[in-house]
């Protein structure tokens, strides 16, 4: 049965269009702490507007507002914490006008800080957080090929990374705001930089010249080329200043970098060690459900449409590839594996895959074994790698893998030049 | 990314001395290569030796007895350093063999690291690089740091410590170049298992982003995966896939069967012939 004359699929399949992404949350809304009121903390002036409001009315400070990673999240917690327990819990009082020649009434406010362990704890996890997010940003950056931009002092369009644009800088202009691999959010600084130039500012000690070419002398002449390093506004784009939530990079530079005793290497914090990266997506043989599970995938398949992906172990390797492989391409082609009818959509299929219960079957050895299945359907498809490869199977014995010839010569020269270094 | 810190370079990084008024991104991080990050015992202690030959002017310095000897061009080939199962402590000497430009390394993942010390929590950078020449060899280093690029540097060159030759085959007839794994190999790190399996040329590599590249900087196109454990601690699963690439040399075929079952060693083969140059050079000084 010839269909492979028919269903000839010329472009490379993927499966990543398949898989649905997960909607993310943009809103910046916050609860009030004390009252039910909504605020919005999308940029700065409206997280104050939120901080004065819990002032005024509630008495209430947050202390280093500036040092917490996440603000909703942090405010998310505490408002729940809050409804469990009275506040005087949690926060420490302050007493104002309590000394004898006060004339004023007391007044106590509420402080919220890192004093307390809890919010200590919870600030070094938001802090984390914030630290995943720069961290995630600066490898999209060192990974982004197609990075163009003009050059801060002649204008040269440069490329296609942000290193050149800093080797440029430090080559041509003796320009040099440190290591690549320590900057994150790079075009927002770039730009900073950019604006402060067009202001004719210099970078380092900020004063603002008449025109371009004395502020370019003055750098030169001073050596000013390099950013002001007390300036706070820079300390964003460094990522050393994301390690620790309370401590600025002049801190970190003394502290040692690892510590001395190396008999106890291990990291501590198991949480951390554990923590999973992209993970890889599993998709469905049949439907358009994805899993990030190993073990959620085989129940849907066994739940959801019968199929059994453990029955297949008691083929060789190479063979279940191939099972796995056909199985997408007539599934892609909306045709039934087992007799090969034709359908118009994928529900239909599946409706006749389940009611017929041909999903059961096992499907005839010469539609599957042919050498183009070892070849994978969809590029990405992460199931193949789930498959079990239970040792030798003498479906294998026809497969022939031919090691790479090694042939190296012992030169008598060699043997000389090795007496003197106490091998056996 | 060809982003090795070759002497070529080294003078182009060096300019990065001062960025923040003289301070940042400098060498200072290097002095404390301990062996913390390193690849735990993988051939050899790492990282006891110092670093000698940091002046631009003088060129490398070997400190190693094998450094000199490849400085002196006595040795010709890194296989000849991978058949004595030599220790190679000095990057330079991979530098020597493999160009620089030709060896490629890609950071894998910077992940933040916590240890609590008496002062509280101490969160640190951990870099995991791998370095391959596309051909034949691949490394991979770990290294921990405050600053990232400090980590970035220390793990390559621990990943270019880390070299090992990689043993490739044909799936079918043997024509061309070597595409595949020569058998089907595993490797073990924590809870992942990793094991690769040979595959006709044509199917690319059927794995996960982090094996994909460690394959490719090995130079081994097309090959199937199978990964078990907890696949999502990037660190083990690397180490997982470089033993399994390592274990193809391990790992003794029937084409080599023949070899070297019964012969002396060339020590003991060429003990005469060492003896009587020992005796002549004696007797000519």
């Amino acid at each position: 049965m010839s269909l492979e004359a028919k269903n000839v699929c010329t472009k490379p399949l993927n499966l990543i269009d398949r898989i649905k992404k997960k909607a993310e949350n943009h809103e910046v809304i916050v609860v009030c702490l004390r009252c039910d009121q909504e605020f919005n903390v999308q940029d700065i002036d409206s997280q104050k507007n939120y901080l004065s409001h819990l002032l005024k009315e509630h008495r209430m400070v947050i202390s280093d507002v500036d040092h917490i990673g996440h603000f909703q999240k942090y405010n998310q917690y505490w408002k729940e914490r809050f409804s469990q327990r009275n506040i005087d819990d949690f926060c420490f009082k302050i007493n104002t006008n309590s000394a004898q020649d006060d004339k004023g009434d007391v007044e106590s406010f509420f402080l919220l800080c890192d004093d307390l362990p809890e919010d200590k704890t919870l600030r070094e996890k938001l802090n984390i957080f914030k630290l995943e997010k720069a961290l995630a940003q600066q490898e999209s950056e060192r990974n982004d090929k197609n990075y163009f931009r003009d050059c801060l002092f002649c204008g040269q369009q440069i490329g296609n990374n942000r290193l050149n644009i800093l080797q440029h800088l430090s080559e041509s202009h003796n320009f040099t705001v440190g290591n690549a691999d320590n900057l994150v959010y790079f075009d927002e600084f770039y730009q900073k930089l950019n604006q402060r130039i067009a202001l004719n500012k210099c970078l380092f000690c900020e004063k603002i010249f008449y025109n371009k070419q004395t502020m370019k002398e003055h750098m030169r002449k001073k050596q000013h080329k390099s950013i002001n390093p007390n300036n706070r506004e820079f300390d964003k784009f460094y990522i050393i200043n994301y390690l620790e939530y309370s401590k600025y990079w002049q801190e970190i530079k003394h502290e040692r970098d690892t510590e001395e005793n190396r008999i106890h290497n291990q990291e501590r914090n198991p949480s951390l060690e554990d923590w999973n990266d992209p993970v890889q997506t599993y998709c469905c043989l049949f439907c358009d459900e994805s899993f990030e599970d190993e073990t959620e995938i085989v129940d849907h398949m066994n739940l959801g449409h019968k199929f059994d992906l453990k029955s297949t172990q008691f083929l060789s390797f190479y063979n279940q590839i191939k099972l796995i492989n056909y199985i997408r391409r007539q599934v892609f082609l909306k045709n039934c594996f087992i007799c090969s009818q034709k359908f118009d959509s994928n529900e239909e299929l599946l409706k006749h895959l389940e009611a017929d219960d041909h999903i059961k079957e096992f499907p005839n050895m010469d539609l599957w074994d042919q050498p183009e299945y070892y070849f994978s359907t969809f590029e990405d498809d992460n199931l193949l790698c789930l498959l079990d490869d239970n040792g030798y199977n003498k479906d294998e014995s026809k497969i022939k893998v031919i090691p790479e010839d090694i042939r190296i010569e012992i030169r008598k020269e060699l043997l000389e030049s090795l007496k003197d270094l106490d091998i056996n | 990314m060809a982003d090795s810190a070759a002497p070529a370079e080294r003078t182009g990084r060096d300019g990065f001395k001062s960025g923040f008024g003289g301070d940042r991104g400098g060498r200072g991080g290097r002095g404390g290569r301990g062996g913390r990050g390193g690849r735990g015992g993988r051939g050899g202690a790492r990282g006891g030796m110092g670093r000698g030959g940091k002046d631009e002017s003088k060129g490398w310095q070997p400190v190693t007895k094998l450094g000199r000897l490849v400085k002196e061009g006595k040795i010709n080939s890194l296989e000849e350093i991978y058949l004595f199962s030599l220790p190679i402590k000095e990057a330079e000497i991979v530098d020597r063999f493999i160009d620089p430009s030709v060896l490629k390394d890609e950071v894998l993942k910077i992940k933040p690291v916590q240890k609590q010390t008496q002062a509280g929590q101490r969160t640190r950078f951990k870099a995991i690089v791998a370095v391959g020449d596309h051909n034949g060899h691949v490394g991979l280093g770990v290294k921990v740091s405050k600053e990232v690029a400090t980590a970035i540097r220390g793990a390559i060159i621990l990943a270019k410590l880390s070299i090992m030759p990689v043993r490739r085959g044909y799936w079918g007839n043997k024509i061309g170049a070597p595409h595949t794994v020569p058998c089907k190999v595993t490797g073990k790190c924590g809870s992942v298992t990793v094991r690769l399996i040979p595959a006709p040329r044509g199917t690319g590599l059927v794995c996960a982003p982090v094996p994909k590249k460690l394959l490719t900087m090995a130079g081994i196109q097309d090959c199937w995966t199978c990964s078990r454990g907890s696949t999502g601690t990037l660190g083990n699963f690397a180490k997982a896939t470089y033993a399994a690439i390592a274990n193809t040399f391990s790992y003794l075929t029937p084409d080599l069967w023949k070899e070297t079952v019964f012969q002396k060693t060339p020590y003991q083969e060429y003990s005469d012939f060492l003896q009587n140059f020992e005796k002549k050079s004696n007797i000519k000084a």
